[in-house]
């Protein structure tokens, strides 16, 4: 059993507070993922529950076990670092083997389970090297086999693929999500990379100024982003968003005398300033003269989509059309939203009005 | 418009001139622009290395005295003069000795003392000010401290050892010849190793902090943190800080020369100073040339094997 519990954390550098008190609780053998911007508290709240760094106010607790006190080396948990932080003197086979005589784990135990992690992350042919002589994708599967030779209860990782160039990352998401659905095993898993943690996590922890802005699962917090914050942090290209007020009739009007609709009843709150939000493929081009007219001033093609920008009313939008279209920039083309794709947040606390976008 | 459209023709042109220049730089004037900016250091070097070394081995095979040099020429004789001394050898095996023990005894003390050091939360400013007292003191009066410190009568240390009714006469630990040299060797190691203490601190300042929160999650701690990550991790800037302590060590002159004067007997006289006395006392600048030589041979036969092992480390760890 290795659910994590995080109580009331508060944590401070000095006179400057970095967490405010945020609660999480990690389930056994899930995979969570803390995602938001630099500085918003991911890392130190990582290093927390791994026990690099103390703890200003609150409880951790490691399978049903407070660790406030608890020394980093006897939480028997792994972690996988950015920086690989490989020991520079040690082959891959010692440093693999490190943690393992460190507990005094026997010898041939230690091969064997070393044997059976190099073989699983195709390191055998590298076990007599040391780090120095490997690639940056094979320095971080040393990290990763020095962290699965320990058995730990639980996995931690601090943006371990910001090193790695674009194709290798994609590579080694798919075999970091393989790897926890084959061990079974905890992981917390540290990133500013929003693509990295919906395609990873079984769980999104959002955090922004060290406060938790949202939890849930991927599609939850895509589908229903619990404010404009994570509506703009959680998908790519972002959500846009437009200012407006609410009708009595399901209607908002925007700027521009444009008018949508949603699906939900805040006829009750007709008159509210809100702001409409709309994914970018949520919105689908219409024949001439059937919905908003929207002039397109940059085009970006990806190969599998079309990325059209241009501006709504004073606001900057986009618009994502799958497969092909031809579109040029200057050309006015006409644009929908799906209504029930709409989602509504208050204009002044950005906070999602519920009842509102894909249920 | 017209204009914007000319600029950038503008610009080429201007790079592509620029290119042409340095096309013709290329290869007669930055040769010699190169030349003229070694040229100071290896006019540097020729006036104070490679002239002075010269005339040393020159001098060497020469009869010379302190008031005419080059009064003949002799061959390999002052080599074998040397060879023959007893003393000159002894001399170069206590030189040796002398280094090997003090810089070994600095490093521990010093590794020591940067570790606590770079533990210390509070005053670590303060601390690291008064371990470098010994290192702002002259050396000649780091000598005489010593001197005042051990001497038989009134001499702090034996006070103290009669107080604590551990001795019951003074004594004299400069003058016996069996204490002489270690505690010559003593003074060495205080003089220096807070020098050793700051390069060592320095060095442990270097050390990436994530290698050791993984070993710490890896379950290292104390001892074997240090034997696996710090010391191992270290290796090279101790290798070299210990070659460098070896040649002050080999140079000393002041601590023998103003302690012992080289005795009792020969028991602290180390190459350096029997060279001075062979130089200075006895005039004879053929014979000490031919010493300096060989004593730099047997310098360089210490020094190596320890310039090899850093460089060997570094490469392990690059």
């Amino acid at each position: 059993m290795a659910n994590v519990e995080v109580r009331n954390i508060y944590k401070s550098f000095g006179p400057v507070e970095v967490i405010h008190g945020i609660d999480v609780e990690i389930a056994d053998k899930e995979l969570v993922v803390l995602v938001g911007p630099s500085g918003c508290g991911k890392s130190t709240l990582l290093r927390m529950i791994a026990g690099l760094e103390d703890i200003t106010a609150g409880e951790i607790s490691i399978g049903d076990t407070v660790v406030n006190r608890v020394a980093a080396k006897d939480r028997n948990i792994a972690m996988v670092f950015q920086s690989y932080a490989l020991y520079p003197h040690m082959t891959v086979y010692r440093n693999m083997s490190f943690g393992l005589r460190m507990r005094k784990i026997p010898k041939d135990e230690q091969d064997r389970r070393i044997r059976w992690a190099a073989g699983g992350l195709e390191l055998t042919d590298y076990l007599k090297r040391y780090p120095r002589q490997l690639s940056g994708g094979q320095r971080q599967r040393v990290a990763m086999g020095r962290a699965l030779v320990r058995e730990p209860i639980a996995f931690l990782f601090d943006e371990p693929l910001s090193n790695l160039d674009a194709q290798l990352r994609v590579q080694m998401r798919t075999e970091i999500r393989e790897l926890h659905q084959r061990l079974q095993t905890t992981m917390i898993y540290v990133t500013h990379d929003q693509v990295e943690a919906m395609t990873l996590a079984d769980r999104i922890v959002v955090m922004r100024d060290g406060y938790i802005e949202q939890i849930g699962a991927p599609g939850h917090v895509y589908d229903r982003p619990a404010n404009t914050f994570v509506a703009g942090f959680i998908g790519s290209p972002q959500m846009n968003l437009l200012p407006g007020t609410l009708g009595p009739d399901g209607t908002i009007a925007l700027e521009g005398e444009i008018t949508v609709r949603h699906t939900d009843s805040l006829a009750a709150e007709a008159g509210r300033s809100v702001l409409y939000g709309i994914r970018p493929e949520d919105l689908q081009l219409v024949g001439e003269g059937a919905g908003i007219a929207f002039g397109v001033d940059v085009v970006e093609t990806t190969g599998r989509e079309i990325e059209l920008f241009g501006t709504l009313g004073s606001r900057r939008i986009c618009v994502l059309l799958q497969g092909r279209a031809n579109v040029r920039p200057g050309e006015t083309v006409w644009i929908t939203p799906a209504p029930e794709r709409a989602h509504v947040f208050d204009a002044e606390s950005g906070v999602r009005l519920e009842a509102t976008g894909p249920s | 418009m017209a204009e914007l459209d000319t600029a950038p023709h503008h610009t080429l042109e201007r790079s592509k001139a620029a290119g042409r220049r340095s096309g013709v730089l290329s290869v007669d004037r930055r040769r010699m622009i190169g030349w003229a900016v070694v040229m100071p250091l290896i006019g540097g070097l020729i006036v104070f290395a490679v002239y002075p070394f010269i005339y040393l081995i020159f001098l060497s095979f020469s009869d010379s005295n302190l008031g005419t040099l080059f009064r003949g020429w002799v061959g390999v004789e002052n080599y074998t003069d040397a060879i023959g001394q007893s003393k000159f050898t002894a001399s170069l095996f206590r030189s040796a000795i002398f280094a090997l023990m003090t810089t070994l005894v600095s490093v521990v003390l010093g590794v020591v003392v940067a570790l606590l050091l770079d533990r210390a939360v509070k005053g670590r400013q303060i601390l690291r000010t008064l371990i470098l007292l010994p290192l702002m003191t002259p050396p000649i009066t780091v000598a005489v401290m010593w001197q005042l410190l051990l001497m038989p009568k009134g001499g702090w240390l034996n006070s103290f050892l009669m107080d604590m009714a551990l001795f019951s006469q003074p004594v004299s630990f400069l003058g016996s010849p069996t204490m002489a040299f270690p505690f010559v060797c003593l003074a060495d190691v205080w003089q220096w190793t807070p020098f050793i203490a700051l390069m060592t601190y320095a060095a442990l300042q270097t050390l990436p902090e994530d290698i050791y929160e993984a070993a710490k999650l890896d379950g290292a701690s104390g001892l074997a943190m240090f034997w696996s990550i710090t010391l191992p991790m270290l290796g090279p800037a101790l290798l070299a800080i210990a070659v460098l302590k070896l040649v002050i060590a080999f140079k000393v002159f002041d601590l023998v020369f103003v302690l012992t004067g080289g005795g009792p007997g020969q028991a602290t006289t180390v190459s350096s100073f029997y060279i001075y006395r062979v130089a200075i006392q006895q005039f004879d600048i053929g014979a000490a040339a031919a010493q300096t030589l060989m004593f730099a041979v047997v310098v360089g036969l210490v020094t190596i094997p320890f310039t090899t092992a850093h460089d060997i480390a570094e490469k392990r760890l690059s």
